[in-house]
């Protein structure tokens, strides 16, 4: 009897031993500190702060377009029209990034993650992240051809992979974008001095502006776009907040960042993100000699005037710690290259230049300039001939470069068609030089060989103008020609 | 959510809020249980036990269970099925077993709280048994005409005493004495003494007509048959089917370290240890007979009395019983989807009953730089510097007239003071320290092992040194006679300061490391300037006080190494319980609750003086991570044996594991002060980077295993577990591993019964699955991530920024390896020759491998099981007593392992790349190329780059022509023979393997008297180590390398180092071309490829023993003093610190092999003392 007493209760004590102590803890994951698509994109600031984080995508400290290599435009030093097949993948990559950060706020928005906000607020939202993801195609189009233009309505392509047939038209493309941009221009707000950087409708108009030109040219060839960019870019200029500074001296200097001739740039902070300063200065000045000047356009090509010093670091210090130590022109230097001057002192404080951190530099995007100019070429090209506004407005971007020395001569409306619109687009060769916007150019305009003319254009190509795919999308996709 | 809390039930609740409660409620009962009770009291206990027509086996069992006693004893041995009746009423235990046992030829002997049984032709008392008295129980036999004296010792020469002598084929006999001294009367020269004694051989000796026989006896491993721990249980060594290798605590507790992970280096073949940094608590990689992965962690799988996943780093060797290692699947597939990189078992000492036995130890030393690099002294760096300096001299069409740095005067002046040699700067004599005290014992019903260490090492650099504390007790308490329970608590507190070495700093620069610039600032700058400031920049003087700097990368490794900052904090708390209950016979149930806490902090700071901190007003960070582990147990084990011959063992386990972890990071720079610097972060002006970060991990499994042992000769081992883990994939939740094994002892049939030479053969077989599960928590989730922060809207600060962190990943899942195994054991000689062979063969699948997805999709890559690798190997250790009986005595033992990797399948096929971003400058690798690739068909740790043909010579000035190079310039391997090197064509050849051939150990343990010498030769034979630092210190421009002066000149041609040419010369050589440009700076290059080979003498400790006889008199059981040297000297061809390296992070595949200035290992002398009473 005893023994069977000891035996059950042994037996349920550990019994209850194994029923409790097994719990049954559940292997389906819930994290607490982590976000999920479906749990995010509830609020206007978690889209905006998505937003951010598309941007984040193409430029941070030392990486998206601090690191884009140079292209072949005829003003870096040491570029070549052997474009490698892996050269500027990067750039494809952080795009795409971008475009599927922001079309994840848009199908969140579009699934009803806002509903509870008004439509006018639900409206910009979108036109935030449809301005970003045309900002974002815009590029691509340009440097790639015919595209994928992924939308919130694309199924997930890491689920249901791409094929050639995704690859758009170019000039369809365009068309989505400028939806997307037109979209942006009617519901974003106006500039806000207290939110300079924001996407608003004349930073989209100025897009805008852009694309209609881009498309008037070279691939594309739609003159009829001509008049379209005219009248947007005459919009901004007559009915928008941004100008031109008087000084060029006071374009390219930090403090001036949110300097009303600044439209879009990616910007930086003393946080993040942020740019050093010795990166694209000369040995002399301990800088890592980043980003030097093709020595045959500088001597050669760009006009002698003030903007040319000002714009390009031609004589510099030759000890940057020893402030006695004598100015050397580059020739002089170890280097024996130009860089560039709106990247270096006096742009830059002597601390932002060798402290090593934040520099204060930005990599402009959009500034007023590129809108008169735009508005001087299309407004030639549309009408057969300069127009007086066109001559004026090109003239005003003339005229700050010389600074009153009347070095480089002026335009006039008794050029030609064709003299005037080569003027425009030399003009913007040196005005908007290094602020990634002259490859396009030399894309539009079917000029890559000639930029490239005198040294570097052995093995050039017709199907040099578009840039390869990278190797794992084109396999999915196809390859443009010629890689 | 609702089901969760529900669901948290009394068990969890407990391990998370009572432990200490519980702690101490066990010390109380110990505290109450332990004091008056002995161990002789087991055998005083009172017994009622009536059995008739029973048998032996049955009346153990009935007095275990009524007593609470344990019996120990082989079945076979006492012959548990013989017949038997007993009746006795309310007697002693003792007079039950006397009387019962005694007519059987059963003698026992109490010993560690149980009692042990075996077979004796005479009896054999108690171990406290007084000779005399037995003597007297002794029947007389006929005319006693001589009388034999002598003494029995054990293997270390100490008397025995209760050996039985008796002589042979009569019931005469008797018993030694206290100190191991008998004395017999024996009738003729022609008799027989049998000498017996629980746990020794027994020998017959002819007497002759000697008066005195001493001799030795030789511990018998057969009858005290050695168990071994395996996962979730134990097993007689003969009966295991697997492969296992075991190691002695004691053989762990040599090395002044004092970490387990080192000390095991060299002691078990199959198991890879490397250490990757010599600094104090410093890492060490174990890799269990190869690596299986690529990303997922190649470190074994540590398990302590039960708790998996420790980190062995928290336990102190001093605690340690035995470890094992199992190896093959049939061992670790227990172990599911934690189990295929191998498991290390620990077991941590126990209190034994019987008297406290007290240990205290103590050591102390020095530790020393192994060797200094062969760098230049300053007269030499300025012959160079000048040299160099010449050929800067421009082109033909733009000549530069170069500066020469150094005038004949001051380079005179400079061979004079020799400059600074930096070495002696940094690397100094650390001092370390050790106590280890002790105290272990207990009665019957509670047992306790108590143990404290306190650890104090200085670095061989100076501003590094690392403290531990650490407290383990362990209880077991005899609740009923059916119910054992028992508390493990483990406490290590240790801290260390030792500024980064290896790949960079936190802040991605070599720069900021004192190992990497200690060998490349040069030794003309002083250490100071003249204002006592550290002079940052290497001035290079110049002539006429003329300023020459020197390159900008370096800096004062003086300032470095003092000036940052680098503390590190860690608490770890391991509390485990148990019940053990005996349900029927044969049938025991065992709950274990587990709970391991660990918190950590660390923090950094580089002051204003450093690199990462001038220009910034100081750089800093604070880690703070916490670490909760949980494990629940549920082990129901049925051992029986049926028929004699079949003796089956069957276990089930319900185990669950709930791992919660969190963690903070912050850095921040522009501080106020330097004095306060991070713990002041209030004073910073900016934060850089800050996250926290939290994660759960479940892992419930059930998993069974059987057992199955015929007649002592055939054996077989089938297990299986499933494992459910909530970081794999939805679709992939629960994971299966089965295994199978058998093993023959062939030693056990007939026809190798009368072969007496082997006492040991067993042939084995095993294959298996098993898993790893190297998935992080919520890595199968789609994701929203912070920390992507953009000043969206242009202001001065940035907006908060999410970004996608990744795609949902639903078919996730572990992976997968599979493993067979053939081995054999054999022993010879009574076993003073064994051997164990094993060869294997693992192939593991599902390989976890970042695989790139269109970059349209807006991932670069998802974390995917592709790939395959395989390991295969043969393993050899083979251990012997070549001097067993003298008084000089010798044990030595040797281990090799040889294992080969192979990649067996990658995504599409091609070169993948591995470790492709880093920080350090040395150009190795990059986006899109690496040292390090996996190809298919090729080894695992391969390196690819450019083969170095040393450089061209002035023969063959034509030929280097026509590669565009002249005479003296190094010389490149054209692969793909276009007639030029590119850095697409040509760096694709395999330029080294950093896996070696083999490993080896060698462990010895020579005694004499009272003198006791080990040592251990350990090393590595055929890989090879990429010499990174070369890179730096072979530069032409600022290198300090004595291999400089070795450089090519027309006098000498035979050379790896290239020639010093003036760039306008070459210029004049109309090269055209430059046509080695194509690799660019690209320092993948043969030439840093070295040897890694050595042997090394690991450790030799001589220990004198103070006599018995002496000790004895102060109530001293053992007092011992002993000398040590660690590392003495290691034969080697590697130029670098130490050949034993291997880069910053080797936890990946990646790292092993490349050197990229670790902390050197250190040579270390001790000497200790070792206290027992």
């Amino acid at each position: 009897m005893k023994k069977n007493i000891l035996y059950s209760s042994k037996s349920i004590i550990a019994l209850l031993l194994m029923i409790a102590g097994f719990s049954c803890q559940s292997l389906e994951e819930m994290p607490e500190g982590i976000s999920t698509p479906q749990n995010f994109y509830t609020t206007v600031g978690q889209c905006e702060a998505a937003y951010a984080g598309a941007m984040n995508a193409l430029f941070v400290t030392w990486g998206g377009y601090q690191g884009l290599p140079s292209f072949p435009d005829g003003q870096f030093e040491g570029t070549s029209l052997d474009l490698g097949v892996s050269s500027f993948n990067e750039l494809w990559n952080w795009h795409y990034k971008s475009i599927a950060n922001i079309n994840s706020v848009l199908r969140a928005v579009k699934g009803g993650s806002l509903a509870s906000n008004s439509q006018d607020v639900i409206d910009n939202v979108v036109a935030q992240g449809r301005f970003l993801r045309a900002f974002n195609y815009f590029t691509l189009v340009r440097l790639y051809g015919k595209i994928p233009y992924i939308t919130e309505d694309t199924p997930d392509p890491v689920s249901t992979p791409l094929t050639p047939e995704s690859r758009l038209e170019i000039a369809k493309v365009y068309d989505l974008l400028e939806a997307d941009l037109t979209f942006a221009v009617d519901h974003l707000g106006d500039y806000d001095a207290a939110t300079p950087g924001k996407p608003n409708k004349w930073i989209a108009k100025g897009y805008l502006a852009k694309a209609y030109l881009t498309r008037a040219t070279a691939p594309l060839n739609q003159t009829e776009y001509y008049a379209k960019a005219r009248d947007v870019a005459n919009e901004i200029i007559t009915e928008g907040p941004y100008k031109l500074l008087p000084s060029l001296q006071d374009v390219f200097k930090t403090a001036n960042n949110r300097s009303m001739e600044i439209m879009f740039a990616f910007y930086t902070t003393s946080q993040t993100p942020y740019m050093p300063g010795n990166v694209f200065a000369p040995s002399e000045m301990d800088g890592w000699s980043g980003g030097p000047v093709k020595i045959y356009w500088a001597s050669n090509i760009y006009p002698e005037q003030p903007r040319k010093h000002s714009y390009l670091l031609l004589d510099f210090t030759s000890d940057v710690y020893d402030p006695s130590a004598p100015i050397i022109n580059w020739s002089k230097s170890a280097d024996g290259v130009p860089y560039i001057g709106k990247y270096n002192m006096p742009n830059l404080t002597y601390d932002q230049q060798v402290g090593g951190g934040d520099s204060g530099l930005e990599m402009k995007l959009l500034r007023f300039a590129d809108i008169l100019l735009i508005y001087a070429e299309a407004a030639n090209m549309a009408a057969g001939a300069p127009t007086q506004l066109a001559v004026d407005r090109l003239n005003m971007i003339i005229d700050r470069a010389n600074a009153g020395t009347e070095k480089e001569p002026r335009a006039t409306l008794t050029m030609s068609k064709a003299v005037f619109d080569q003027k425009v687009i030399d003009e913007r060769s040196y005005e908007l030089c290094f602020e990634n916007d002259r490859y396009f150019d030399v894309l539009r305009k079917r000029i890559l060989e000639q930029v490239n003319l005198p040294d570097n254009a052995q093995g050039f190509q017709e199907t040099d103008y578009l840039l390869p795919i990278p190797a794992l999308d084109a396999k999915a996709i196809g390859q443009n020609p010629g890689y | 959510m609702k089901d969760h809390l529900h669901c948290q039930t009394w068990f969890w609740v407990v391990m998370k809020h009572s432990i200490y409660q519980l702690i101490l409620s066990a010390l109380v009962i110990s505290a109450i249980q332990a004091g008056p009770t002995h161990a002789q009291n087991l055998l005083e206990r009172i017994v009622t036990i009536h059995l008739d027509q029973s048998n032996v086996g049955t009346f153990l069992n009935t007095l275990e269970k009524s007593t609470g006693v344990d019996f120990v004893y082989s079945s076979k041995a006492i012959g548990v099925q013989r017949k038997l009746s007993v009746h006795h009423i309310n007697q002693k235990l003792s007079f039950v077993l006397e009387n019962t046992l005694k007519p059987m030829d059963i003698g026992f002997r109490l010993v560690d709280g149980s009692i042990l049984l075996h077979r004796s032709a005479v009896d054999s008392p108690d171990a406290n048994g007084d000779p005399g008295k037995f003597l007297g129980t002794m029947p007389l036999t006929d005319a006693q005409d001589r009388t034999v004296t002598g003494s029995v010792t054990d293997e270390k020469g100490e008397g025995l005493p209760g050996v039985s002598v008796v002589v042979k084929g009569t019931q005469h006999g008797t018993l030694t004495g206290a100190s191991g001294l008998y004395s017999i009367t024996v009738a003729s020269d022609a008799d027989m003494l049998v000498f017996s004694f629980v746990g020794y051989l027994w020998q017959e000796v002819t007497i002759g007509n000697r008066k005195k026989i001493d001799l030795s006896l030789v511990t018998d491993t057969k009858a005290l048959e050695e168990v071994m721990v395996v996962g979730y249980g134990t097993q007689k060594k003969s009966d295991l089917t697997g492969s296992v290798s075991s190691v002695k605590g004691s053989d762990l507790t040599r090395l002044p370290t004092q970490r387990v992970d080192q000390a095991l280096q060299g002691r078990a073949a199959g198991v890879m240890v490397q250490n990757t940094d010599g600094a104090p608590g410093g890492n060490a990689t174990i890799r269990v007979r190869g690596g299986n992965s690529i990303t997922g962690g190649n470190n074994a799988l540590v398990v302590v009395d039960g708790i998996q996943g420790v980190n062995i780093s928290t336990i102190n060797p001093n605690d340690i019983e035995s470890l094992e290692v199992l190896k093959d699947a049939s061992a670790t597939a227990i172990y599911g989807a934690r189990g295929a990189n191998g498991v290390i078992l620990i077991t941590t000492k126990r209190g034994a009953s019987g008297k406290a036995v007290f240990n205290y130890g103590f050591s102390m030393g020095v530790q020393k730089l192994n060797h200094k690099l062969d760098l230049m002294k300053a007269g030499d760096y300025a012959r160079k510097s000048n040299d160099w300096a010449a050929t800067q001299n421009g082109t033909a069409s733009a000549p530069i007239t170069p500066v020469i740095p150094f005038s004949t005067e001051q380079i005179a002046k400079l061979d004079a003071t020799g400059g600074t040699d930096w070495q002696n700067e940094i690397y100094r004599s650390g001092k370390l320290q050790n106590h280890q005290l002790s105290v272990g014992g207990g009665g019957e019903s509670a047992r306790f092992f108590v143990s404290a260490g306190y650890m104090n090492q200085q670095g061989i650099v100076v501003n590094t040194k690392y403290t531990r504390y650490n407290l383990r007790s362990n209880l077991d308490l005899k609740v009923t006679s059916w119910m054992n329970a028992g508390v493990n608590l483990n406490v290590i507190k240790d801290k260390g300061n030792v500024p980064p070495v290896g790949e960079g700093t936190r802040f991605g620069d070599i720069l900021g490391q004192v190992i990497n610039t200690v060998a490349r600032f040069d030794p003309i700058t002083p250490v100071y300037d003249a204002n006592g400031n550290y002079n940052n920049k290497a001035l290079k003087g110049g002539p006429d006080g003329s300023k020459i700097y020197a390159d900008n990368d370096v800096w004062n490794p003086v300032a470095t190494a003092l000036e940052t900052k680098s503390e590190k904090n860690n608490i770890t708390n391991e509390i485990s319980t148990f019940l053990d209950f005996k349900l029927l016979k044969g049938l025991s149930f065992r709950v274990t609750g587990a709970a391991s806490i660990n918190s950590n902090d660390e923090q950094h700071y580089y002051s204003t003086k450093t690199q990462p901190g001038r220009g910034v007003s100081g750089i800093g960070d604070l880690t703070e991570s916490k670490y909760q582990y949980y494990q629940n147990s549920n082990i129901l084990t049925y051992s029986r044996i049926f028929n004699k011959k079949h003796a089956l063992t069957v276990t089930g386990v319900a185990e669950q594991q709930l791992i919660q972890s969190k963690n903070s990071f912050i850095s921040a720079q522009g501080f106020f002060s330097d004095d306060t610097g991070i713990n002041d972060l209030g004073g910073a002006s900016q934060i850089n980077e800050r996250y926290n970060a939290q994660a759960k991990q479940v892992l419930n499994s059930y998993l069974g295993r059987v057992n199955y042992v015929f007649n002592e000769k055939y054996m077989i081992t089938a297990s299986y577990r499933a494992d459910g883990s909530s970081v794999f994939g939805a679709n992939n939740k629960w994971g299966y591993f089965p295994s199978a094994a058998a093993a023959w002892r062939i030693s056990q049939e007939s026809f190798l019964e009368n072969v007496k030479a082997i006492s040991n053969l067993k042939l084995r077989a095993s294959w298996g699955k098993t898993g790893n599960q190297a998935i992080q928590p919520y890595q199968t989730l789609a994701t929203v991530a912070s920390g992507f922060n953009y000043p969206y809207e242009g202001n001065s600060t940035p907006n908060i920024g999410f970004a996608l962190g990744r795609a949902a990943n639903p078919n996730l899942k572990w992976e997968t390896t599979v493993q067979t195994n053939i081995g054999t054991d054999l022993g010879f000689f009574g076993e003073r020759l064994v051997a164990t062979v094993d060869l294997y063969k693992k192939t593991t699948t599902d390989l976890l491998l970042n695989k790139q997805v269109e970059a349209y999709t807006g991932f670069s890559t998802i974390l995917s099981n592709v790939g395959s690798i395989q390991n295969k190997g043969l393993e050899i250790s083979v251990g012997g007593k070549p001097l067993a009986t003298g008084a000089l005595k010798w044990n030595t033992s040797a281990n090799i392992s040889f294992n080969r990797s192979k990649v067996l399948a990658l995504l599409d096929n091609a070169p993948l790349a591995i470790r492709t971003s880093t920080g350090g400058g040395y150009q190795i690798y990059g986006s899109g190329f690496s040292l390090k690739y996996l190809q298919v068909g090729q080894p695992v740790d391969q390196m690819r780059g450019y083969k170095n043909l040393g450089t061209w010579s002035e023969a063959e000035r034509a030929e280097a022509k026509k590669m565009g190079q002249a005479p003296g310039e190094a010389k490149w391997k054209d692969v793909n023979g276009d007639g030029k090197i590119t850095r697409a064509d040509d760096g694709q050849e395999a330029i080294g393997n950093a896996s070696p051939k083999f490993i080896y150990g060698w462990n010895n343990s020579v005694s004499y008297k009272n003198f006791d010498l080990t040592f251990l030769v350990q090393g590595s034979y055929g890989n090879d180590i990429f010499n990174a630092v070369r890179i730096k210190t072979e530069n032409p421009s600022n290198g300090l390398s004595m291999n400089l002066n070795n450089r090519w000149t027309a006098n000498n041609q035979n050379t790896d180092v290239p020639v010093f040419m003036s760039s306008r010369d070459r210029n004049l050589l109309e090269l055209g071309s430059n046509q080695t440009s194509g690799i660019g700076v690209d320092q993948r290059s043969s030439r840093w490829v070295e040897s890694g080979s050595y042997l090394r003498m690991k450790n030799v400790t001589l220990t004198y023993t103070i006599p018995q006889s002496i000790v004895g008199k102060f109530g001293i059981s053992r007092l011992s003093t002993y000398v040590t040297g660690i590392n003495l000297f290691t034969i080697t061809k590697y130029t670098g610190y130490d050949p034993e390296v291997s880069s910053f992070n080797a936890g990946g595949a990646g790292g092993l092999g490349i050197d990229l200035s670790n902390y050197p290992t250190a040579k270390s002398f001790m000497f200790g003392i070792n206290l027992t009473f």
